[in-house]
């Protein structure tokens, strides 16, 4: 053998390698498919014999198609035929399926009944399927914690699937509360906004008021201003009236005054001063006036 | 009945016949005192630091007697405190003859009218003072003169227009300023122009006369004794008074001119004036009045003429329509510097104006009050 033929043989066995690191790699899927099709060829054969656990299970197998193509339908017939022999699981699986389809009924309320009342008892499958009821809203009020509560017994008095459901509620409780949590905190968000927005739209219906009230103000002022003037006005041009008739009559009495003169023709007289405003008892600067004019040699 | 008696009394001494038709009796008081706070002076002749009643009271008498129908005989009796126990004297007495309402004669002893209130000075109530500024007044010594005067009227609108042109001569032994010496006065002439209208009076006057000493200090001057001054003195005055919505006015400037040197020694010659200002309230009539007398600087020493300012406030208060009663409180500044006592005299005689420590800017009070009536 030369180096070449080593060469050649090498690489055959690298290739070989990998087909059994590949087929090492596959042998679980294909030995697990063939593992679940041996169980549902064994529990059928188990099934047709009448057995009503194997009928249920076979029941469970085409409902969620492992080991078989799922068919509901045939899933049905199993969980019935299971049911008709008193099968516990498989009448609370077509309680389940019955109510969830059809809604509730007599048969189906009293059903119900008896489930609850079993859970009470502590029947484990009664408790896991009255959990999944209020996990999903089916023959009663959806209810989370109710679910848990009732998964969590089932789970203690060992049922498998119980566990893996109440997993999935508290995961879906943890996202309710987050979802609440958000949903507070949007609302309160909403809230400050809302409340921010009412006070500004507050603040902003004071300030309108108040440049209404101020504009009002001075809409009064200008008026009264416009009042005032319109009354000054109103008073000067009566006083400047006034004025013109006293002009008027004084013009008219010394007018009288000295046609009255023309025609009298009186002696030619000095006017004197005025009198005293405060009568005959005050001081009168004119000499010739009152008792003193006696004593002047130049009065008339 | 009393009346009566006196009347015809004065009508007698007047010489006045039978033929008087009516007669009008007239009469005046005035009862005041003074006082000043200048030891040993006196201030007018006869107000001193001691209250006296002498210079201005004063009682007249008026009589009018109308002798025919453009006739009339008036006399005026007065008698003062500051002649001895109130001895009357005929103050004036004349024949009055109008020839119209706008011209009228007057003889025998007239008034020369040579201020604004020269015809009525001796009537107190008829003026607001207690006595007119003597800065002014007393640069005419001559009250009356022996002679004729002339009063011409004449209506201008809503004014009075008078002209009152006079002569005649003082043989009285009038008393100067202050009083130490005596002199005559002829060639007396003058005229005086006022013009009145409804709230003023405006008026100019001039007068001249020759005038000759007598007396000196009691002591009678002649030629031979070689201390008689004669010559000629001309006076000219300017005068107004207004009554305008109660603010009354009176003010009046006067200069006394003596031609003759040794005459003016002791008869100097002077420039004065005053301004009184009063605001009538009712029966009050509060004023106030700044009065001033500038003498001859070169006078000799005999007199140094009449220097000084004063300020005086004074108070009429009409009592009735007859009666009232004045207080004035006045300031008196002599102008010392110039060697001058003011209105200040001497007594006893030869004893300065003032007294030694009275320096020059020191102010003398003067206080009065008196009661002025007529009826």
């Amino acid at each position: 053998m030369n180096d070449s033929t080593w060469v050649i043989n090498g690489m055959i066995m690298r290739n070989i390698i990998k087909i059994i690191f590949t087929f090492s790699l596959l042998m679980p899927l294909s030995l697990s498919a063939d593992i679940s099709s041996g169980v549902f060829r064994f529990q059928v054969k188990l099934a047709e014999q009448g057995n009503p656990e194997a009928q249920y299970k076979v029941g469970e197998m085409y409902e969620t198609g492992k080991g078989v193509q799922k068919n509901a339908a045939t899933a049905l017939n199993w969980f019935e035929k299971a049911a008709a022999q008193d099968h516990k699981k498989a009448v609370y699986k077509l309680l389940y399926l019955d109510i969830k389809k059809n809604g509730l009924n007599n048969h189906s309320k009293t059903q119900l009944g008896i489930l609850r009342q079993e859970s009470a008892s502590g029947n484990p499958d009664a408790q896991y399927y009255l959990g999944k009821m209020y996990a999903t809203g089916v023959g009663v009020p959806k209810s989370l914690n109710n679910a848990l509560t009732w998964l969590n017994k089932a789970t203690f008095n060992g049922v498998s699937e119980a566990e893996h459901e109440a997993i999935t509620v508290e995961e879906q409780l943890a996202r309710n509360r987050e979802k609440s949590a958000n949903k507070r905190a949007l609302a309160l968000e909403a809230s400050k906004s809302k409340k921010a927005e009412e006070e500004a739209a507050k603040k902003k219906k004071q300030q309108q008021a108040e440049r209404n009230r101020k504009a009002e103000a001075e809409k009064r002022q200008s008026k009264k201003n416009s009042e005032a003037r319109k009354i000054a006005n109103e008073k000067k041009k009566i006083a400047a009236e006034r004025a013109e008739l006293a002009r008027q009559k004084a013009q008219l009495n010394k007018e009288r005054a000295a046609a009255q003169a023309a025609q009298e023709e009186p002696e030619p007289q000095v006017e004197s001063r005025p009198e005293p405003k405060s009568g005959s008892s005050s001081f009168d600067s004119d000499p010739c006036k009152g008792k003193k004019a006696k004593f002047l040699s130049t009065c008339r | 009945m009393k009346k009566t008696i006196v009347s015809a009394t004065l009508m007698a001494a007047l010489g006045l016949s039978q033929q008087v038709h009516a007669v009008e009796l007239d009469g005046f008081l005035s009862a005041g005192f003074a006082i000043h706070d200048l030891k040993d002076s006196t201030y007018l002749d006869t107000i001193s630091d001691d209250v006296r009643f002498d210079n201005d009271s004063k009682f007249g008498l008026q009589v009018t007697a109308d002798v025919a129908e453009n006739m009339q005989a008036v006399a005026q009796i007065l008698g003062s405190g500051s002649d001895e126990n109130f001895d009357m004297d005929v103050e004036w007495a004349y024949l009055d003859w109008r020839f119209s309402d706008s011209i009228s004669l007057r003889g025998g002893k007239v008034k020369e009218p040579v201020f604004l209130i020269s015809d009525y000075i001796e009537v107190g109530y008829a003026y607001p003072w207690i006595r007119p500024p003597q800065e002014v007044y007393r640069n005419n010594p001559i009250n009356t003169i022996n002679g004729l005067q002339g009063l011409f009227q004449a209506d201008l609108g809503n004014m009075a227009l008078v002209f009152q042109p006079y002569l005649g001569s003082n043989n009285e032994a009038v008393p100067n300023t202050n009083g130490d010496l005596v002199f005559d006065a002829s060639n007396f002439y003058g005229a005086a122009l006022q013009l009145s209208g409804r709230a003023f009076t405006v008026q100019m006057s001039y007068l001249s006369t020759d005038v000759t000493t007598t007396e000196v200090s009691g002591v009678p001057t002649a030629p031979f004794i070689g201390f008689q001054a004669s010559g000629s003195a001309e006076l000219i005055s300017m005068g107004v008074s207004w009554d305008v919505n109660n603010f009354i006015g009176y003010s009046e400037y006067v200069t006394r001119d003596i031609s003759d040197s040794a005459m003016a020694a002791i008869f100097p010659d002077q420039d004065a004036w005053y301004l009184t200002l009063g605001y009538r309230m009712g029966k009050f009539l509060p004023h106030i009045t700044v009065a001033n007398s500038e003498g001859d600087p070169e006078a000799g020493p005999v007199n140094q003429g009449v220097s000084q300012d004063s300020i005086t406030l004074g108070v009429r208060y009409e009592v009735n329509d007859s009666a009232a009663f004045k207080f004035e409180i006045q300031s008196i500044t002599p102008d010392i510097a110039a060697g001058s006592g003011g209105l200040f005299g001497q007594t006893p005689a030869g004893a300065p104006a003032v007294p030694a420590d009275f320096a020059d800017g020191d102010t003398a009070m003067l206080i009065s009050a008196s009661v002025d009536v007529i009826f």
